[in-house]
């Protein structure tokens, strides 16, 4: 046999030996992996739209394995009318349905199926946005049924999920869109304000004429309040709120100094006496609103990520009306399903309730729930999880909780509960602001009463200097353009700062603990060993192994198969023995291969090698009665694990091994890794308690994992980390999520966040020098409007140039 | 310099219809995704591309 690997065309996947599926496609012979990609290989070239294997910049999964996760076959459901009426809006001619798409991977994911949908008849607008998986279509449902349009994208390969219409993402998008508006009317107003100033300023050096500058004084006030009228409103109305619940943070200085500037000024417009601050107010709405804009975007990016969480749960089920009937099975939307319910789940489908197994038995995969890969065998009566995977046989379920009250919806509650009580560290600039807010009252009053006493005519004009020099315009922006700043350069070296104020916790945190599966180690098994016990090679026990384990999906079958993807050898007779291995005949012999309690109940009387102590994953391949030979499986460690253990340990931070696996496996990891700190065996409640016990002695603690079991772990640590391969619900807990294959990018995080603290300390630590000195010349009465406004700029504009830095910035990694 | 009271309320006049054009762009939901433009950009010389062949 020759050892000539071939690539799947359309997923890139070596194919295994004796799977090779080929195709004609556009008169060329095309090797694929699975039927699936050959499916998908050939819709893609009949829509000419081929560019796409030219120009995607990630590779797919192979289709047959990807969509497994999914009920099949389930688009007629949208022909069901009231399901329709609940998913799609229509205004009599045009109607609009939103879905999430799953298993995009690159931004030509999201081209193509524009594309091939656009293609079909009545489409009138479609769009797919790759960053929140979402598509949005508009047709004429005269002319294309919903259920063509679903499986016209699933013929791509992709899985899609209706999406109805989410009252709060609505809510985020349309304050987004409010903040927006606010902006833009600040800044067309505002340049109009500014332009004025400088003939106004320009007065004071070449004298115009009187009316003239009335004239220019008038206008600025009537430009000036669309932006202290409409722009500035959400800057009072929090000021107000903050003052009706007595916590005082930014807004209310801001709204102050706002406030004064504004009566000053058109109380001077209109007795056509006194100074006005018309530039200084359209400036500083503009650059707040700025912030604000900015800030929210970062918060929008987040619910986006939730509301893809909320489409990976299952949608569809095969509803049983007779339990002992596989004929009256009828595919419902989950959340149709009632307690009581018989549901009918297939191979490779998800659970879409919390059940009961009435009929049959399989293995299940809650790896979703616990993280951790190994299946479970499931009999009648045991307990299926609502979103764990149903992997071997088909079993009939016993409804117990409806689908939206299911575990995995559980564990979402239990997060949002986590994720309020989590101790966020208060900003720093908010407390500032609420002493400096009566600070500067008070001196306003005292050096207004001083200049009065003294009776100098002047006294008010230096009171509102003084309240318009210390609206805190520089100090507000600190943080959140460092904030801003920071989210970019992250991105842009492949990491994603879920919440924008973990940057903090991230450069103070003084331990780390890690997740083991997934995190430190690839969730594929790899043989590690063969023990030999009989007149048998390594090369033959591992031949036979591999020819029975082609014929299994088992993670185990597949790490025997690739460690021989050569020279495998034909077995016949094959038989997939529920619950423990396979039986099958290689070179004339019956050879078993499986678990030690799959080969004991084989043979006559416990074989003493069999008894030793049980380490690890491990496999048997019996022949007859004999063993003769043991696999030893281990999980893979990401490459750069030990050089991002190296980094932090040099860095003297704290590290730790917290892991649901047993204890071999984890002091294996732990040992190889160099973590003395080793915790095994961690129910999801032992390592929240690990991470509580570590804040109360007064530590920061990061966390990095991926499994569903983390989340909530994720959730209470000060700051998160999750990489890109974690489950959707560790990804939405996760403050950090690492989008590149590569762990050492957590030190990456760190050192930008600690980069960006040091600048967000001198951003405060210069914008309160400003305002401490400018406070001081005012008191003095030595500022004039044109010298407020241009203090107010250079400062603001430092602290933007400042943060800017952190764009720029290197990590330095040795 | 009576041209000022021409001039000025133009100035008024611009800036109103530049806002309103702002406030229409943002409500038709222009600015809603910003990324997904800039990749839709790239994209489009592929479609030429692959009709070409």
């Amino acid at each position: 046999m020759t050892a000539n690997q071939k690539d799947c065309y359309h997923c890139g996947e070596v194919i295994p030996a004796r799977r090779e599926v080929t195709r004609h496609i556009d008169g060329k012979k095309m090797s694929l992996c699975c039927e699936g990609c050959a499916a998908v290989a050939a819709v893609i070239h009949e829509s000419g739209l081929q560019a796409y294997y030219k120009k995607r910049t990630a590779r797919p999964r192979p289709v047959d394995e990807s969509t497994n996760y999914l009920p099949q076959a389930f688009s007629e459901i949208f022909d069901d009318d009231s399901l329709c009426a609940q998913l799609v809006e229509s205004d009599g001619e045009m109607s609009v349905a939103h879905f999430i798409v799953q298993n995009m991977h690159c931004p030509t994911c999201a081209w193509l199926i524009e594309r091939r949908l656009g293609a079909l008849p009545g489409i009138q607008e479609v769009n797919v946005n790759f960053r929140t998986q979402k598509l949005s279509l508009r047709w004429k449902q005269e002319q294309l049924r919903l259920s063509e349009i679903v499986d016209c994208v699933q013929g791509l390969g992709y899985s899609v999920v209706p999406f109805g219409r989410n009252a709060y993402l609505e809510t985020i998008r349309a304050q987004n869109q409010d903040l927006l508006k606010r902006l833009g009317v600040a800044g067309v107003f505002g340049m109009q304000v500014m332009v004025i100033a400088v003939a106004l300023y320009a007065s004071a050096w070449s004298s115009i004429e009187i009316a003239y500058e009335e004239l220019f004084r008038r206008l600025s006030l009537l430009l000036a309040l669309p932006i202290i009228l409409y722009s500035a409103a959400p800057i009072f109305a929090g000021a107000v709120r903050d003052l009706k619940q007595k916590s005082a943070t930014m807004d209310v200085p801001i709204a102050l100094g706002l406030l004064v500037a504004f009566v000053a000024s058109l109380s001077a417009t209109v007795q056509s006496a006194g100074e006005i601050y018309f530039d200084s107010i359209a400036m500083f709405v503009f650059l707040q609103l700025s912030a604000r804009y900015l800030e929210h975007g970062a918060y929008r990016r987040m619910t986006d990520r939730i509301s893809a969480l909320t489409a990976a749960t299952p949608s569809y089920a095969n509803r049983m009306s007779d339990s002992e009937s596989i004929d009256s099975v009828e595919v419902v939307p989950a959340l149709r399903l009632q307690v009581g319910d018989f549901v009918l789940t297939k191979p490779g489908e998800a659970f879409p309730a919390d059940g009961t197994i009435i009929t049959g038995r399989t293995d299940v995969d809650e790896s979703i729930l616990t993280g951790e890969s190994d299946v479970i065998k499931r009999d009648v009566g045991d307990a299926v999880f609502g979103g764990s995977v149903n992997v071997t046989d088909a079993v009939v379920i016993e409804v117990t909780n409806r689908s939206d009250e299911s575990a995995l919806a559980a564990i979402v509650r239990l997060l949002e509960r986590s994720n309020a009580n989590k101790p966020r560290g208060r900003r720093l600039t908010d407390m500032i602001a609420s002493k400096f807010a009566v600070a500067v009252v008070l001196i306003a009053t005292v050096v207004g009463g001083f200049w009065f006493w003294f009776g100098s005519p002047a006294w008010l004009a230096h009171t509102i200097a003084i309240l318009v020099v210390a609206c805190p315009c520089a100090l507000s922006l600190a943080v959140p353009t460092a904030l801003t700043a920071t989210i970019n350069s992250a991105a842009k070296h492949g990491i994603l700062l879920a919440r924008a104020n973990a940057v903090i916790a991230l450069a103070n945190a003084d331990t780390f603990l890690f997740d083991k599966t997934g995190t430190l180690t690839e969730n594929r098994a790899r043989l590690a060993s063969i023990e030999l016990f009989g007149a048998c090679s390594e090369d033959d026990a591992l031949r036979i192994a591999a020819a029975l384990a082609q014929h299994s999906d088992h993670p185990i079958a597949k790490a025997l198969t690739s460690a021989q993807a050569e020279s495998i050898a034909m077995a016949q007779e094959v038989r997939n023995i529920h619950g423990g291995g396979i039986i099958g005949d290689v070179d004339g012999s019956t050879y078993r291969l499986g678990s030690s309690d799959f080969i004991e109940s084989k043979i006559s009387g416990p074989s003493p090698r069999l008894t030793s102590v049980h380490t690890g994953l491990v496999t048997y391949l019996n022949r007859g009665e004999h063993t003769i030979a043991r696999f030893h499986f281990d999980n893979l460690l990401r490459a750069d694990a030990k050089e991002l253990i190296a980094w932090l340990d040099r860095s003297r931070i704290h590290l730790a091994l917290v892991t649901g696996d047993r204890k071999s496996e984890a002091d294996r990891v732990g040992a190889e890794l160099g973590i003395s700190e080793v915790h095994w065996q961690c129910s999801p409640v032992n390592k929240l308690d690990i991470i509580s016990e570590r804040q109360k002695s007064g530590r920061c603690v990061a966390m990095v994992g991926d499994g569903v079991n983390d989340a909530p772990t994720l959730a209470t640590a000060d700051v998160s980390i999750a990489p890109a391969s974690a489950q959707h619900i560790a990804k939405v807990n996760a403050d950090v999520i690492i989008l590149e294959d590569q762990l050492n990018l957590v030190a990456v995080a760190r050192d930008i966040a600690q980069f960006s603290a040091k600048i967000m300390r001198s951003n405060t630590v210069w914008a309160i020098a400003y305002n401490l000195v400018g406070v001081s010349l005012a008191a003095a009465g030595f500022v004039p409007p044109l010298a407020a406004a241009v203090g107010m700029s250079a400062s603001s504009l430092l602290v933007v140039g400042n943060s800017l830095r952190i764009m720029s910035y290197k990590p330095k990694l040795e | 310099m009576e041209i000022l009271y021409l001039l000025v309320p133009m100035t008024l006049v611009i800036a109103a219809v530049i806002a309103a054009f702002f406030l229409w762009s943002v409500r038709s939901g222009q600015y809603d995704d910003l990324d997904g433009e800039a990749h839709r950009v790239l994209m489009d010389d592929d479609e030429v591309e692959s009709h070409d062949q």
